[in-house]
């Protein structure tokens, strides 16, 4: 049986190397698309995810099973990384804010698990069925790394209302995949 | 709408910025402050947040590391490690799952392997307390003795509740303990689909600690824990959490090693299930026991 998210990150927290060796195996093939996709850029992903362990490694201790997944806090941990390698000013010059499709000009790797392509075509639907705001909010924020203010000066709307779009988005997009997890 | 009930909605929303990775710098400072007090709602929150950003990465184009990474990532690691010792560690910006607060939040805040826990902590200071202490009363007036032979006997009683603790801590720091995860039997839904916990066993004394967190039930229920002997199942009992919907159940007497194979956590109608040797309910948590890796086969 392998080992759970648990066990591991108190095995990391304790100090075991080879704890980080089993979170890589599990959630690398899904931090490094998203890095890939901030990024724009392999060479720089390739940077970014092996910062990523050394810092999951320093702030393990932080931790906290009531706030959230691993896998959220080490998609954390990537975007930081990732986002902290895209020059200023870059992100909204690299594509189109809201734009989905753009992200999709890498072609899935047809070497990736059938599983993990299908679930990635499953929530790229999904996301196609949400709102056109509520998908902008997402993209500019999650992938282009745009605070809530920026957004709502991008959309020319109150930041209050970006708050409530944002969860609005991501409620809805759970509710359309109500049993998805990365797995 | 009320205040607190606007304060709670915007408490939510800042949740939805926090897992996202949007939230600026301020909120999440008045968010963390929060969550710090405690709330059920925005911790669910966050959890099912997280859930969407976890899909969100899903449908980036896939696109694989090369091999090579792994080795690269290992050896900055190592490297990492051999440059600072492990308890220095902890030193970058908050991300979304982790405290803000360094070293102030663990996966569950159980006592640590071979250090002291708080409340060993706490017994010293307070020994160390009352050492300095007796010095001055000694030589005081009848009044100041009567207040040392009352702090005397704080501090006999906190003696006593340290060795309950250690005895309670030996189950969880034991080299050959058992543990199990207690992840649900299958997709939950609404409000009890937080519930978490983790089961230590120890053969040697047959005492298991469960610690569940998210427990609260539905008003008109209540969950209940079991142990799995075999193909028989014993009730442990009915689960009553904190207001926060924690709780920490000890068991004297878990069963024996060769037939306790998991626990188990169930939705009962208020107060239990009416049979107690297997559940009515839907089994919501289940985790099979397993060897600790902090036992002797690991070094």
């Amino acid at each position: 049986m392998s080992e759970s998210d648990f066990e591991l990150i108190r095995r990391l927290q304790e100090g075991d190397r080879d704890a980080v060796g089993s979170l890589y195996d599990r959630y690398a093939p899904l931090l490094y698309p998203l890095m890939v996709r901030i990024t724009g850029d392999r060479n720089e992903a390739d940077e970014a995810l092996v910062e990523v362990w050394t810092r999951a490694w320093r702030e393990s201790a932080r931790y906290d099973l009531n706030r959230g997944t691993v896998a959220a806090w080490l998609l954390g941990i990537a975007r930081s990384c990732a986002l902290s390698r895209v020059p200023a000013g870059a992100v909204s010059g690299r594509r189109g804010a809201g734009d989905f499709d753009a992200g999709a000009a890498l072609a899935d790797d047809p070497d990736d698990s059938p599983g993990r392509r299908q679930l990635a075509e499953r929530v790229r639907r999904a996301l196609g069925a949400l709102e056109p705001k509520h998908r902008r909010v997402l993209e500019s924020s999650f992938f282009d790394g745009l605070s809530t203010l920026e957004i709502a000066g991008r959309m020319n709307a109150p930041a209050v209302m970006v708050r409530s779009w944002t969860r609005q988005a991501l409620a809805r997009l759970r509710a359309l995949l109500p049993s998805e997890e990365w797995t | 709408m009320s205040s607190h009930k606007e304060h709670k909605e915007e408490m939510i929303e800042l949740c939805a910025a926090y897992a996202l990775g949007t939230i600026e710098e301020k909120d999440r400072k008045r968010l963390e402050a929060h969550l710090a007090e405690g709330c059920p709602e925005c911790e669910t929150a966050l959890r099912e947040f997280g859930y969407g950003a976890t899909l969100l990465a899903a449908s980036a184009p896939r696109v694989l590391p090369l091999p090579g990474l792994r080795e690269r990532a290992l050896a900055a690691v190592t490297s990492e490690q051999g440059a600072a010792e492990h308890g220095t560690r902890d030193r970058g910006a908050a991300v979304p799952g982790g405290s803000g607060a360094p070293g102030a939040a663990k996966v569950l805040r159980l006592p640590r392997t071979g250090r002291p826990g708080w409340f060993a902590w706490t017994g010293w200071i307070v020994a160390a307390v009352m050492i300095i202490s007796s010095g001055t009363f000694y030589e005081s007036t009848g009044r100041l003795r009567a207040i040392l032979r009352a702090r005397e006997a704080d501090l006999n009683g906190t003696a006593r509740d340290l060795a309950v603790e250690r005895q309670w801590g030996g189950v969880l720091t034991s080299p050959i303990a058992r543990v199990a995860d207690l992840a649900p039997a299958a997709p939950l839904a609404g409000e009890t689909s937080g519930i978490r916990g983790r089961a230590v066993y120890d053969p040697a004394t047959r005492r298991a600690v469960v610690v569940l967190t998210n427990a609260t039930a539905p008003d008109s229920q209540s969950f209940q824990l079991w142990a799995v002997r075999g193909l028989s199942t014993t009730s442990m009992g009915v689960i009553h959490p904190d207001e926060h919907g924690a709780a920490v159940l000890r068991l004297e007497s878990a069963g024996e090693p060769t037939t306790l194979t998991a626990f188990a956590v169930s939705l009962e109608p208020k107060g239990g299930s009416p049979d107690k040797t297997a559940p009515s309910g839907p089994v919501v948590l289940m985790g099979p026991l397993r060897e600790s890796p902090r036992g002797p086969s690991r070094g």
